[in-house]
């Protein structure tokens, strides 16, 4: 043991007056009382725990529509749901996981524990955060609502075009599909602001640029690239919209438009958007690394900068989606050459994920396992990588099973796997509650031999000449034997995913224990408040004075006036939400910043802004005057001084 | 390409060829025990372009597996020592590896091993300080942990990172890097003048192909022949397809507004199967082509047939079948050369007996699917554009005999 003292003790008061005070500002953080204080709830914990609870229901329902497709597939000449459906259920399946599961999920992670790590209260703008979860929802449902309608979309979740202009695609399919994800889309760039402006502004003091958590400079990272890579899927989608709407020809090659133009515009989006889905997930899987093999990240100078070339370099691979259109060799060999590129700050991180845990003092805890298993899938993942950005061999394998073996795992690895972990590892400060490790290893088993049995014979497939987005395939062409075994695959990996759940959910009935504090010796301050965390977060200010503030024995919390600068955060004053900013790079308090609370405005923003949606996609004039109205309405109610 | 590479090229390729074959029949035999023969292969090659990319393939295939294994050996390393500690924590109760323990780390309380430390030391100049080291700032350990020794953590993380990280993947990489250059320029659509051309236009959901040389249109069976350089010049009529025979190239996409290049040659007589390769509506998954490679002189006489009008019907029923095909519809979207039926929307029937399948390639030509696609195409093929028709038996039989005659 240590002889190090550990001064980074809990956040608890030693007075009458601390202790009247910490309820006092308990009270001030709360919900205001009632269902429309729970609606109009806007804290950071709350938002990040709704977008958390969203998104895993959501990827239960697509993990369901995959089953039934790999159903479909089990045998050749199968008909239990039939073309139309199955189109649908791939589209829907890709849509859901792509921004209705992971992106929401890594973001409530984010929006979560990111204030916590940082030594934050809330987001800097918590009412635009709880704007980004309505809209958020209000995008998925009305992208599942179409289902209801008979309309789900089902061009694929590329949605390419032509076969998604008005002509081809008359139905109101399409249009739930756009108008969806531009909600959606509409929700990740306002998360990401925030996450950008609290990792540079809401730091405690003393956590420079250089002491930031992994986790965090992943976060900033992923929300910087959704800044620079969603907005052109919504010029995208709105341009498409147009198109069908009123008859523009921006992709028409009979109107003088290209369709190749909506490939580059959605891949310029896509490609950085499997590196944001990566990069989170990453920073999820470092944190449990360093606290299972309890000691720093090894290398975490070259694994932060590594997120960060991962970060620029994502920008220029979107061409190799695209080797097959007919773009000449010099242009794609570029991409090539890009492509490879990224391989270098992955392979530094994956390294340094083995040196971290190199002297073998791991403990192998549920989450150490998912970090374990997304090594061992995601550098596989990597390396089939690689080979797809070949252009001759991509040639031969792009849109078939290979890609969709090679994508599932770099996806489950390098995204689903890092979160299963997440949950076991955040679970007591996001609730309070703690999953069993017995079932919990039971799930990573069957999780782990389901995926690799569901999804590796597909690399063969591929090869084989087994296209992607089929709902049927012959007998006879060698493939019998391949998609009956994945079939079963994802089966067990089904049963992984129901224990999972199961394990989620026992976790938290009534007479299960509760967690402590800091169940696992975690090394960044979130462990140093309670479980879960108080709405408050920390009364006192959390002075860092290291990377692993909870392990260096000289981080500690300010008792007001102990520190020249030290403001009296930790008593309500003026009955306002306080946080204390700091300078950008090395964290020296600033000023002290009032927040907004509870507001109903965000979501009566998003409603209206669906009124405007519905309008739209039933070409509904009345609807859209009413819509635009009240958006403009609520925007300008929500920014009215005084107005709560 | 220069005479000299012309030359040589073959040979390289025919090398390649073997060389993926033997792996190939590896693969196969592998996968023969799980019940598969694989009918489309991209590695069962019949053209040098397919050929020189399988080619590719098994040297990417042996690099990763080599790649993944020494990355899979580095990981168990350090999980081994933590089984073997935890093992040894529950025999001797102190968490500490036993004196016999031989993956003793720096981190022992007895010291490294004795060997290593001399040596790692004296090597430390050149590989350890690559040119600055990975970090300097001392090891943050959580206040319960053992302590590794310093210089020895320094060591592997210098290894880890910077020969695993970035020095060996780059020398790979940039090994991989020339080959997928050469193996582009080999198989790269470059057209020339002498080649046979053939426009193969995409329709949803099936393929047209127009010979402008010999003045034949057929439709889902392409017939090439071998050993000649063929131009596919690939155009669509509605929305993107993607053209693709597994066995002798890799795909390129139709794309509406231009026209994409296809050069390959095939090398043995057969009939070889393709999907389209993508998503192209409702039926794209039954939307299958065959090239069909002949030795020249074969082609020639196909050739000369298909440029022919349509055979007259030869029986009474077969003329009364023809009168069938104008009075249902058939001949407002099918043309046939000869009989005055000139549609242009559905594909060109003049010598539909010849074909071997029907509805793109997913059933095969004969009197019962024949009755199936007129009478409920959407049965055969969910998503065909084709109407369903309503024949009696009397009307039905004479306008199969009729089609059935048309070679």
């Amino acid at each position: 043991m240590s002889d190090q003292p550990q001064t980074f003790q809990g956040d608890q008061p030693h007075s009458p007056q601390g202790v009247a005070d910490r309820e006092a500002l308990d009270q001030l953080w709360d919900q205001q009382p009632g269902f429309t204080g729970w609606l109009g709830q806007c804290n950071h914990k709350a938002v990040g725990r709704r977008y958390i609870f969203t998104a895993f229901v959501f990827m239960l329902v697509g993990g369901a529509m995959a089953m039934l497709m790999r159903t479909q597939l089990a045998v050749p000449d199968n008909d239990f749901v039939g073309a139309e459906t199955f189109n649908q259920l791939f589209t829907m399946h890709g849509s859901i996981m792509m921004f209705l599961f992971v992106v929401p999920m890594l973001k409530g992670f984010l929006i979560y524990f990111m204030p916590l790590m940082l030594g934050a209260r809330d987001m800097p703008m918590p009412r635009l955060n709880a704007f980004g979860y309505w809209a958020f929802l209000g995008g998925g449902l009305f992208l599942l609502s179409s289902f209801l309608f008979g309309a789900a979309p089902d061009s694929g979740w590329f949605a390419y075009v032509p076969l998604t202009r008005q002509e081809f695609n008359p139905g109101l399919n399409l249009d739930f599909w756009l108008l969806g994800v531009v909600m959606i889309e509409i929700s990740g760039i306002v998360g990401a602001i925030e996450v950008v402006v609290l990792f540079f502004r809401f730091r405690a003091p003393g956590m420079t640029i250089s002491r930031v958590p992994i986790f965090a400079w992943s976060g900033m990272v992923a929300s910087a690239m959704i800044l620079f890579a969603f907005p052109p899927l919504v010029i995208g989608t709105l341009l498409l919209e147009l198109d069908r709407k009123i008859g523009t020809a921006f992709y028409d090659a009979a109107g003088g438009g290209d369709p190749l133009l909506w490939q580059h515009l959605f891949w310029w989006f896509g490609h950085p958007e499997v590196y944001i889905q990566l990069i989170p997930a990453l920073g999820i899987a470092a944190a449990i690394t360093s606290v299972a093999c309890r000691r720093r990240m090894a290398a975490r100078t070259p694994v932060i900068a590594s997120v960060v070339a991962i970060g620029i370099l994502s920008f220029g691979l979107w061409v190799h989606h695209m080797y097959a259109v007919g773009i000449e060799l010099l242009s794609t060999s570029l991409f090539t050459a890009a492509s490879f590129m990224i391989a270098i700050p992955s392979g530094v991180i994956v390294m340094a994920f083995i040196a971290t845990m190199w002297w073998g003092r791991i403990r192998f805890d549920s989450s150490m396992l998912y970090v374990i298993g997304f090594i061992v899938i995601f550098v596989l993942g990597g390396i089939t990588g690689v080979m797809v950005a070949i252009v001759p061999f991509d040639w031969q394998v792009h849109d078939t099973y290979f890609i969709v073996a090679h994508m599932h795992y770099v996806m489950v690895g390098g995204s689903l796997f890092p979160i299963l972990g997440g949950f076991h590892h955040f679970l007591p400060k996001l609730t309070g509650a703690m999953m069993t490790e017995g079932l919990g290893k039971w799930a990573f088993a069957l999780n782990f031999i389901g995926f690799n049995l569901a999804f590796f014979p597909q690399h063969i497939l591929g090869m084989f000449g087994m296209t992607r987005r089929i709902w049927t395939y012959e007998e006879g062409l060698g493939w019998e034997g391949l998609n009956l075994a994945s079939t079963a695959g994802s089966y067990i990996m089904g049963i992984g995913i129901l224990l999972f759940t199961i394990n989620l959910l026992l976790a938290h009935r009534r007479s299960a224990p509760r967690a402590p504090a800091d169940p696992w010796g975690g090394d960044t301050i979130e462990w140093a408040t309670d479980s879960p965390a108080p709405n408050f977060n920390y009364q006192y200010v959390p002075v860092v004075e290291s990377p692993e503030p909870m392990w260096d024995g000289r981080s500690r919390f300010a008792e007001a006036g102990t520190e020249g600068w030290a403001e009296r955060l930790d008593q309500p004053r003026r009955g306002v939400r306080e946080n204390i900013a700091t300078t950008g790079l090395d964290a020296e308090p600033d000023h002290v910043i009032a927040l907004p609370g509870h507001s109903l405005w965000p979501l009566f923003l998003t409603i209206a802004i669906m009124v405007f949606l519905v309008g739209v996609l039933l070409d509904a004039v009345g609807l859209i005057g009413i819509g635009l109205v009240a958006c403009v309405g609520c925007a300008a109610a929500w920014l009215w001084p005084g107005v709560e | 390409m220069n005479v000299e590479e012309a030359h040589v090229l073959p040979q390289r390729i025919r090398a390649g060829r073997r060389r993926g074959g033997s792996h190939a029949a590896l693969l196969v035999s592998a996968l023969l025990v799980a019940g598969c023969d694989p009918r489309d292969s991209m590695l069962d090659t019949v053209a040098p372009q397919a050929g020189d990319i399988a080619a590719l393939w098994w040297f990417i295939f042996w690099l990763g597996l080599v790649v993944y294994v020494v990355v899979m050996a580095l990981l168990a390393v350090p999980l081994w020592r933590s089984v073997r500690r935890r093992r040894a924590a529950r025999a001797g109760g102190d968490g500490r590896p036993s004196p016999d323990d031989g993956a003793r780390g720096p981190d022992d309380p007895a010291g490294p091993t004795p060997a290593t430390a001399p040596r790692h030391q004296r090597r430390a100049g050149v590989l350890a300080s690559p040119p600055a080291a990975i970090e300097d700032e001392p090891l943050a350990m959580a206040p319960d942990a053992e302590r590794p020794d310093d210089d020895a953590d320094r060591r592997v993380r210098s290894r880890l990172v910077w020969w695993g990280g970035i020095i060996l993947p780059a020398i790979i990489l940039f090994t991989l890097l020339v080959a997928a250059n050469l193996t582009s320029r080999s198989v790269a659509h470059v057209p020339e003048d002498e080649d046979l051309v053939i426009d193969v236009i995409g329709h949803m959901f099936w393929w047209e192909a127009h010979y402008p040389d010999f003045d034949v249109v057929t439709a889902n069976e392409i017939h090439v022949p071998t050993d000649t350089r063929i131009h596919l010049r690939l155009h669509t009529e509605d929305v993107i397809h993607s053209f693709w025979i597994p066995r002798v190239h890799g795909k390129i996409d139709m794309i509406p507004g231009q026209v994409n290049d296809m050069v390959f040659e095939v090398e043995e007589p057969g009939r070889y199967r393709g999907h389209c390769a993508e998503y192209c509506g409702i039926a794209h998954a039954q939307m299958v082509k065959f090239l069909v490679a002949q030795e020249p002189d074969e082609f020639e006489a196909w050739a000369q047939q298909q440029a022919a009008p349509a055979a007259e019907p030869e029986t009474e029923q077969a003329l009364e079948g023809q009168r069938m095909f104008f009075q249902y519809g058939c001949a407002d979207c099918h043309t046939v050369t000869g009989h005055e039926a000139v549609g242009g929307v559905g594909p060109d029937l003049t010598h539909l007996a010849t074909r071997e399948s029907l509805a793109a390639g997913i059933a095969p030509n004969d009197r019962e699917h024949l009755t199936e696609l007129i009478l409920d195409p959407w049965g055969l093929k969910a998503g065909n554009p084709m109407p369903p028709t309503q024949i009696p038996d009397e009307d039905l039989e004479p306008l199969l005999d009729y089609l059935e005659g048309l070679e």
